[in-house]
């Protein structure tokens, strides 16, 4: 039978554990950190290369 | 196209497919068919993410889009990544919380059974049309340049792919993505390293990307405020933010892809190495249609990249203004040849300003050209139709049978075929899921064995493949096919992405009033598409403005 959402679910602390988990490296506000600074490198190199290469 | 091209592209294919289905055959009952088992690590749901995305369309008019009009296509991506973020954050945890199958199945815990079937219906209807196009796109384009059948093509490809998702589920499609995402990108560096060694000898890369930027192609960020404009950094930034929310968000090809993980760990790294890549990969493929326009600067390019349609032309009354075109443009590549050569000597002399006047010369013949180019595309649509007469999805795989080694054709070949089934595969478990979970098991048959469910999903899933399969049959070109995919799921994902902003941000907006909303605001973006020119990424915002807005009023009256 296709499982319930609530059969499926881990429970209780198991599931608080999962969903609090640390990733395997740095934390999560350093890996978005480097997402969204990666994000901003790029606006800036391709600033940069539209306005050299006009 | 020669033996060595056919084996590297079936050995890859094949390869790919058997390999997906090997690894995946002691899977197991319905939530391992729909969900993999949860066994996915992070590399390979981000690569499953990036390959969902990543169309044959993608392939074959993202490199036309750059050679006709430049770079600032890449600046539809600039969402992507804050989207990434916004998701892992607010999205994953709630869809892990409940451990739901589908995105929508999330909102009937929110708010009630008719607004979970009323974004899962719009799911349904814009992802099952999206599901032929996606195996349409390749098969105008393969079947028209390479000479093979368009039916037969497009069987080939819906029904292999078909085929290996209704047998392996969703596992072996992650699995299957994984090694097609690898081909892609290896597929896309190896033409892009090609075309740089075809340029001429003592013409250096730099050369070849100041050229590019003299000739209007390296207009990569756009910060101009003009609503009506496509691509620019702030439509990206806000419009493709949106577009991308509610793709990765709430768009259940997509969800899949992520909740297949092994945890919510797994799933977030995967979303986010997607958010780091895309902008480069996208850069990749943009850069390589640069490059391809940069190589016809010395290699006169067709008058037009469909040939077919050139040839039919030809054969017709007005065959003769064809031949003046092509003779004009002939002269047209003639002074730009000169005026390069003449650039490229001021440029060893360091001589800035003749460089700028044969710059001048540069882009003066480039305008003729485009004005030929122009005036050809109105004689095919006279002749032929309007359909024939947009030739920039021709364009790259043109080249590529035109100039690329053996071998490297078929691997070319292979990336695009790669892509084709990679999204169709997810197309059609996403809707496969949909399907089963969000209609048939809440609506048909709440009770019954998990065999059962297992059959049902694997019969949705062959479903849909012959919908799609037949959707292919019959639809016809539209304007350029990226643009018409992106369009018609901007016209659905702000609705549903105001709908699931209600569920997550609002405590108070009850379940009638966010349902009431989301048909009015339906109804609203489609007017304003229908009525005006706004650019379509600007309909992901509307949709969703629309939805939150009315939903808070609707609620407000009511009470």
């Amino acid at each position: 039978m296709l499982d319930s959402p609530t059969r499926l679910s881990p429970t209780g602390v198991e599931r608080r554990e999962e969903m609090d988990a640390a990733p395997p490296f740095l934390s999560w506000r350093a890996i978005y950190a480097i997402v969204l600074g990666a994000l901003a490198a790029e606006v800036v190199l391709f600033g940069v290369l539209t306005a050299v290469y006009r | 196209m020669s033996l060595l091209d056919w084996l590297v592209l079936f050995g890859t294919l094949g390869a790919i497919v058997v390999y997906g289905l090997w690894r995946t055959r002691h899977t197991r009952g319905v939530a391992g068919y729909l969900h993999g088992g949860y066994a996915d690590k992070w590399y390979t749901i981000g690569l499953s993410v990036m390959a969902t995305q990543a169309s044959a369309i993608t392939f074959l008019s993202t490199p036309g889009q750059a050679y006709t009009d430049g770079m600032r296509f890449l600046q539809f991506y600039f969402g992507v990544p804050l989207a990434m973020v916004a998701v892992s954050v607010a999205f994953v945890p709630r869809f892990y919380g409940l451990r739901v199958f589908t995105a929508y199945e999330f909102l009937e815990t929110r708010f009630d059974r008719k607004t979970r079937q009323l974004t899962a219906f719009l799911f349904l209807v814009q992802r099952g049309l999206s599901a032929g196009i996606t195996i349409y796109a390749p098969a105008i384009v393969l079947s028209t340049v390479m000479g093979w059948s368009l039916h037969a093509t497009s069987i080939s490809i819906g029904a292999f792919v078909t085929l290996y998702t209704v047998v392996g589920g969703t596992r072996a499609v992650s699995q299957t993505q994984k090694h097609q995402m690898v081909v892609m990108l290896g597929g896309m560096a190896v033409a892009f390293v090609v075309i740089v060694t075809r340029l001429p000898a003592g013409f250096t890369f730099g050369r070849a990307v100041g050229l590019a930027g003299v000739l209007g192609k390296m207009n990569i960020v756009d910060f101009s405020t003009g609503l009506g404009s496509r691509y620019t950094f702030w439509s990206g930034m806000t419009g493709g933010f949106f577009l991308a929310m509610s793709y990765f968000g709430t768009d259940q090809s997509q969800v899949q892809r992520y909740l297949s993980g092994r945890s919510i760990t797994e799933s977030r790294l995967g979303l986010l190495f997607n958010g780091l890549v895309k902008i480069p990969m996208q850069f990749l493929i943009l850069f390589v249609g640069v490059m391809v326009f940069i190589f016809h600067q010395f290699n006169a390019p067709p008058v037009f990249f469909n040939d077919a349609a050139l040839t039919r032309v030809r054969g017709s009354r007005r065959a003769p203004e064809l031949g003046a075109l092509e003779q004009a443009q002939r002269a047209a590549f003639g002074r730009k040849q000169t005026a390069i050569a003449g650039l490229e000597a001021a440029l060893d002399r360091h001589d800035a300003v003749e460089a700028n006047a044969r710059s001048v010369g540069i882009r003066a013949a480039e305008a003729d050209e485009l004005a030929i180019r122009e005036t050809t595309r109105h004689l095919v649509r006279e002749v032929l139709s309007p359909a024939d007469a947009n030739d920039t999805d021709y364009i790259f795989i043109s080249f590529v049978k035109a100039n690329l080694p053996r071998g490297v054709i078929g691997l070319l070949l292979a990336v695009i075929l790669c892509a084709a089934m990679s999204s169709t595969a997810s197309e059609l478990t996403a809707l496969a899921s949909t399907s089963v979970v969000d209609f048939y098991k809440r609506s048909v048959r709440p009770s019954a064995s998990d065999a059962h469910y297992l059959r049902v999903a694997k019969l949705f899933t062959a479903g849909w493949g012959v919908l799609a399969l037949l959707f292919a049959t019959f639809a016809s070109l539209v304007d350029n096919l990226i643009q018409a995919v992106n369009i018609l799921g901007s016209l659905f994902y702000g609705t549903i992405l105001g709908v699931f902003v209600v569920a997550f941000f609002s405590k108070r907006v009850r379940a009638t009033a966010v349902f009431v909303a989301a048909l009015c605001s339906e109804g609203l973006v489609i007017a304003v598409w229908l009525a005006t020119d706004l650019g379509f990424l600007w309909f992901n915002v509307i949709g969703c403005a629309f939805v939150v807005a009315l939903s808070w009023l609707f609620d407000r009256y009511r009470s």
